[in-house]
């Protein structure tokens, strides 16, 4: 009510634009100095724009960070003329891109034997810096325009990434390689601009704001011609033979009325299948393991920055516009056969890993089963946003509406903590391969890694831990995101089914992990790593151990990962700018604050029950306040 | 800092330490893992002795939050009936280090994953959180496997061991994700009978009387989880090629505490399901024995070392497990010696049967004069069978004594109310432990009797010191926990009383409430089970209930 009568904020300026999106701007800026460098550069040694390219990023990451949890952020705008937005999704996405980005850029290594490395490819790092770019366009997308940009941008420059190595067509292989890679690109490239046609043609604009107002419009067009078929259906004849004019009136209604429709559903449906195939879900998880062979660090952007930039488009799209009942429910609604695809997928993924020897692969089938899980956990968070989670009467019809948004966004927080632990995952296994003596990262094979834990403990110790935290091993990071998973999961009334196979897929990931970690640990130490291989830098074992230490860190500290994320989950059912987020955040931010407080009690005396107090039951009481509706 | 905290970081501060040991000084590492396994050993010998028997339930208590926004804490304590438990497991790693081979390179590292294993499995008994108590059991399972596949690779590895460990992930890595799948499904229960507040404390999770459809799914879950790691038919497939092939010191730990680890999983979680495990505990017991009956014939015509010992754990562990079920007082006090004798019966034969193995000798049908060679093996081989098998003055006998006159000799109103046939079964439980303790006695005499063969002196050299003071320190466990147990039994006889009164109670009231679409608090119905045994007696037509009142309490359950 309050927020209502507050005077509505002036327009931003274009200077002020730039300014709230400074990462970009100095992404793309970088992105071009590098280029300048790299055309006029002579001895070109190898990796020789590597360290400019990581200040670049590092310079992105301040304002970037410090953006993150900003209360200016907390209604959230659009900017640039509705081309891009800026809201708490928006500044997290930025970090873990820019983040994902800074760790690629450190983990890339020359290809090839020593010999033929001796002058380095200036194109390599503006080229993972225009993927940057444009997956930060992506998570800025205010229009489904920019999100196309985007989207090419961060494929096109994946794609060219690809040459940009000495042998990167020195092979057959290598050049069926880019056709296999180029081919599906082209395909979704195309089915993202005909579904993006599609959905213009239905709504009249491909802006994100009022999206959800305008899909309610083309639906209550639909029903508002429903008259007119009851009409024709039932007196039909009757009307054509005393009435032709109604009659042809009616025809002409029921097709306005129907078109727009008939456009939109096919539109979203093949935007939704183009943002699935550059995600790499099933059945495009395959070219996902076939990237693999091409240079580690284009696997490792793929896996990283590409997923979280497509995450977070969806997140904007299908929760912030689409989350509408009609429009999760089936028949019409997008969730429906999403489940059962993601399912799929993780299998397949999981099953490739569990049947590959090459260490890049198994990382690659690891984090397929990440993507199927974050997948899930939208359409669970969707569904609940669109009430239609609950059922069974497992709860009280009147908690039921702020029960199904509570858990909605929990479910998102669960989805988006996934994304941050993952991201760190991956990027730390393939900076642990990287970091390995093998010629190429991609052709180090698991018995190279075995008895590592002998010649190298902090590398092995840094990838069995990234490893099993992709796995969802506790204390780890990615334990959290997975219990809200399947958490979520087990309120969903119709979905519960799914937490058996989701914890077999884990079972079965873990198994993967597992046979790794005993081949490391227990292997046999003459089975080494190829030897006469040039040295990899420092870089990569930076990276591989900072990722560990994040892992851990997010995982012990699992309150501060869900602090991190549950603004972005709070606001992103909501249109940026829309008055409802403020509400919800101060009803939320009642709540949280009790939940802060006690974890800040705990962390402040520690031994907070006396020895022979626990089994009192007022005391546990105590541990579970806060916790409920009442805030609300 | 309180024990329970005490109990948990002293494992991992001694991995620490010992994980910093070069793989140079393997003995070193030992020394150091066999130092931090007594002070751990201390530690819970101290909250043993410390815990009053008119106190609280649960003592030595701790609690930390951990995620907050999803009520999940770190918090720990003991219970008075899982005494015997944690003391179980301060023996058994100091146990298991003694009997292993000599130190060589690469002890660190497992010396590392023993105490990770350890502090795990104390988190599993301690935990009064069930999500640290799934995470605990994860952590366990992973430990577990990665120490089955020890030195199972390349040249200098063990043939098959690989093989045996994949087998044996396959069986509890399933379990493990199931168990968190569990604790999901009963945490949600509890924020929907409390109004979205979020809990995973074992208290308040009590409190929630969950609707039928949700109680047949937690068990499902939780079978998957006791299935591989108990283990039950069909998903025992693990023991015979691990006892074979796995490293000594495992397979004590693993066939050992890990089962009994198992057991005590069950003893905390499967309270929480009184429907359905009241139910279902017959189907249970059935798939238990079984168990027993097939290694029990196996047996008789086993030969390798390794897999007799896995019959044998199999055998005893269906025991134990049938203990379980029963429910009432005096089979739930079998469990405390059955776990310590278990423990101790299976670290003995582990290392005489490693002995042999690492002799050469994989078949006790071709050794014949084993007793002339080396009497003192053959000997602590024998004594581990007849503790296993429950021989008089040993801690054995005290759990075969208390699991008979629980469930043989009881009262027809203190009968197992939760067991239809608790006579059938224990009788065909105690008979099918004798039946294989016969046919291991057999092969066991076979293989000692006759003249040894003249190569026979040379392979088979007897137990040396190391070998011989943990055989002997066993042994003399084996004779001396009665006493232990027997001053242990005032604190915790209290809290097996409770416990089981508690899950009468519990399941008299989901009885009541079975038809209902969503979980309650026990609040809510606390008035329609005023004497809960006699209720289920009456429900399910068990004998006794035309000696209870008449239960008045026919009425619907308020909406």
């Amino acid at each position: 009510m309050i927020v209502a009568l507050l005077p509505k904020p002036e327009p931003a300026t274009l200077g002020e634009d730039l300014l709230a999106h400074a990462p970009l701007a100095l992404v793309v800026l970088v992105a071009l100095v590098l280029l300048l460098t790299d055309a006029f550069a002579r001895t070109r040694a190898a990796g020789f724009q590597r360290n400019l390219a990581l200040l670049g990023l590092g310079l992105a990451l301040v304002p970037a960070l410090r953006l993150v949890g900003a209360s200016e952020l907390d209604l959230g705008r659009f900017a640039a003329g509705e081309l891009l937005v800026l809201d708490h999704l928006t500044a997290l996405g930025d970090v873990l891109v820019l983040a994902a980005t800074f760790g690629v850029v450190a983990l890339a290594r020359e290809q090839g034997p020593a010999a033929r490395t001796l002058a380095g490819f200036g194109e390599r790092e503006p080229l993972i810096l225009l993927a940057c770019a444009g997956a930060m366009l992506c998570i800025h997308a205010g229009d489904l325009v920019t999100l196309w940009l985007g989207v090419e941008l961060l494929g096109l420059a994946g794609l060219a990434l690809l040459l940009a190595s000495h042998d990167a067509t020195s092979s057959e292989a290598k050049r069926a390689l880019l056709l296999r890679a180029l081919v599906p690109a082209l395909l979704g490239t195309s089915l993202l601009a005909v579904g993006i046609a599609l959905v213009y043609a239905a709504l009249g604009t491909t802006s994100l704001e009022g999206f959800g107002r305008a899909v309610t419009r083309v639906f209550a067009q639909w029903g508002g011609i429903q008259r007119w078929v009851i009409l024709l259906e039932r007196h039909g004849a009757d009307v054509a033979a005393t009435d032709p004019a109604m009659h042809r009136q009616a025809h002409a209604e029921i097709v306005r009325g129907m078109a727009p429709v008939a456009l939109f559903l096919p539109g979203l449906s093949i935007l939704l299948v183009a943002l699935l195939a550059k995600l790499g879900l099933w059945p495009f998880v395959r070219r996902r393991e076939l990237d693999e062979d091409g240079p580690l660090h284009v696997a490792a952007l793929r896996s990283t920055v590409v997923v979280v930039a497509l995450a977070c488009v969806l997140v904007r799209v299908l929760i912030g516009g689409l989350h509408m009942p009609r429009m999760v429910n089936e028949p019409y609604g997008w969730t429906g056969a999403l489940p059962s695809l993601a399912l799929v997928a993780g299998t397949f993924a999981v099953v490739s890993a569990a049947r590959q020897r090459r260490l890049p692969r198994v990382v690659a089938g690891l984090a397929g089963l990440q993507v199927s899980l974050s997948v899930l956990a939208l359409v669970v968070a969707a569904t609940f946003h669109g009430h239609i989670g609950a059922g069974g009467r497992a709860i009280s019809p009147n908690h039921e509406i702020v029960w199904s948004r509570l858990v909605g966004d929990e479910t998102l927080a669960a989805m988006l903590a996934m994304l941050v632990a993952d991201t760190v995952a991956v990027l730390g296994c393939y900076a642990a391969v990287a970091a390995a003596r093998g010629e190429r990262g991609p052709e180090v094979r698991m018995q190279h890694w075995a008895g590592m834990a002998a010649r190298r403990p902090a590398l092995a110790l840094a990838l069995g831990v990234c490893l099993a935290s992709l796995v969802g091993l506790p204390p780890l990071a990615g334990f959290v995101g997975k219990l809200g998973l399947v958490r979520a999961l087990a309120e969903h009334s119709s979905l519960r089914w799914m937490i058996v196979p989701v914890v077999l897929q884990l079972a079965l990931a873990a198994f993967v992990v597992l046979r790794i970690v005993v081949a490391m640990v227990f292997g046999d130490e003459q089975v080494s790593e190829p030897g006469e291989r040039p040295e990899p830098g420092a870089w990569p074992g930076v990276i591989a151990m900072g990722s560990t230490l994040v892992v851990v860190a997010l995982g012990l500290g699992g309150q501060r990962l869900l602090e991190l994320v549950r603004l972005p989950a709070a606001t992103a059912s909501f249109e940026p700018g829309d008055d409802g987020r403020l509400e919800w955040l101060d009803q939320r931010r009642a709540a949280w604050a009790v939940e802060d407080a006690r974890f800040e009690a705990s962390d402040a005396d520690t031994p907070a029950v006396d020895e022979g107090e626990t089994g009192g039951e007022s005391e546990a009481g105590d541990e579970t306040a806060g916790m409920s509706l009442e805030p609300l | 800092m309180s024990a329970s905290l005490l109990a948990l970081v002293i494992p991992l501060a001694t991995a620490l330490i010992v994980a910093a040991i070069p793989r140079s000084e393997p003995g070193l590492a030992r020394g150091f893992g066999m130092l931090g396994a007594l002070v751990e050993l201390g530690v819970i010998a101290w909250m043993l002795f410390a815990f009053d028997a008119s106190g609280p339930a649960v003592q030595h208590g701790f609690a930390i939050a951990w995620l907050p926004a999803w009520g999940v804490a770190c918090s720990l304590g003991v219970e008075g009936h899982l005494l015997a438990p944690l003391l179980a497991l301060g023996l058994a790693l100091p146990l298991a280090l003694l009997i292993g081979p000599r130190p060589r390179a690469g002890e660190p590292t497992a010396v590392v994953a023993m105490s990770v294993l350890q502090a795990a499995w104390v988190g599993v008994v301690l935990a009064r959180d069930l999500v640290l108590l799934a995470a605990c059991w994860q952590l366990a399972t992973v430990c577990a496997v990665v120490l089955a596949g020890e030195r199972g690779d390349g040249r200098l590895g063990v043939p098959g061991r690989i093989a045996a460990a994949r087998r044996y992930a396959a069986h509890v890595l399933p379990g493990a994700a199931a168990l968190l799948g569990w604790v999901v499904v009963v945490g949600v229960a509890y924020s929907h009978a409390s109004g979205g507040t979020w809990s995973w404390d074992v208290d308040q999770i009590a409190r929630v009387v969950m609707p039928g459809k949700l109680q047949w799914l937690g068990l499902g879950l939780i079978v998957i989880t006791l299935a591989g790691a108990l283990p039950l038919v069909p998903a025992q497939g693990w023991l015979g090629p691990l006892g074979a092939t796995g490293p000594t010191p495992v397979i004590a730990l693993l066939a050992g505490m890990g089962m009994s680890m198992a057991l005590v999983l069950a003893w905390r979680v499967l309270p929480l399901l009184p429907l359905s495990l009241g139910e279902w505990a017959d189907p249970l017991a059935a798939l238990a024995i079984v168990g027993a009956a097939h290694a029990a014939l196996a047996s008789w015509a086993e030969r390798e070392p390794g897999r007799l010992l896995g019959h044998a754990a199999l055998l005893h562990g269906a025991l134990g497990f049938v203990a379980l079920l029963g429910a009432t007082p005096g089979s739930h006090a079998a469990l405390g010696p059955w776990m310590l004798a278990h423990v101790l019966g299976l670290t003995l034969l582990a290392l005489a049967f490693g002995w042999l193995r690492r002799r050469e000798v994989g078949n006790l049908g071709e050794l014949a004069g084993w007793a002339a060679v080396a009497p003192r093996a053959l000997a602590l081989a024998i004594v581990g069978v007849l503790l296993l098998a429950g021989v008089p003055g040993s801690i054995g006998f005290v759990g075969q004594l208390d699991l008979a006159l629980g469930l043989l000799v009881a009262e027809p109103t203190q009968r197992s109310i939760e067991l239809l046939h608790p006579r059938t079964w224990a009788l065909l439980g105690l008979g099918l432990s004798w039946l294989g303790t016969f046919g291991q006695l057999r092969s066991l005499w076979h293989a000692a009797r006759g003249r040894p063969r003249p190569v026979l002196h040379a392979r088979l050299r007897d137990l040396d010191l190391r070998e011989q003071i943990a055989g002997g320190l066993a042994l003399l466990l084996a004779l001396a926990l009665p006493f232990v147990l027997g001053a242990l039994e005032p604190r915790s006889a209290p809290a097996r009383l409770r416990m089981l009164d508690d899950f009468h109670h519990a399941r008299c009231l989901a009885v009541e409430a079975r038809a209902q679409p969503r979980p309650r608090l026990r609040e809510d119905l606390v008035s329609l089970c005023l004497d809960p045994a006699a209720r289920i007696r009456q429900v399910y037509g068990l004998p006794g209930a035309e000696h209870d009142h008449e239960h008045e309490s026919d009425e619907e359950v308020a909406p």
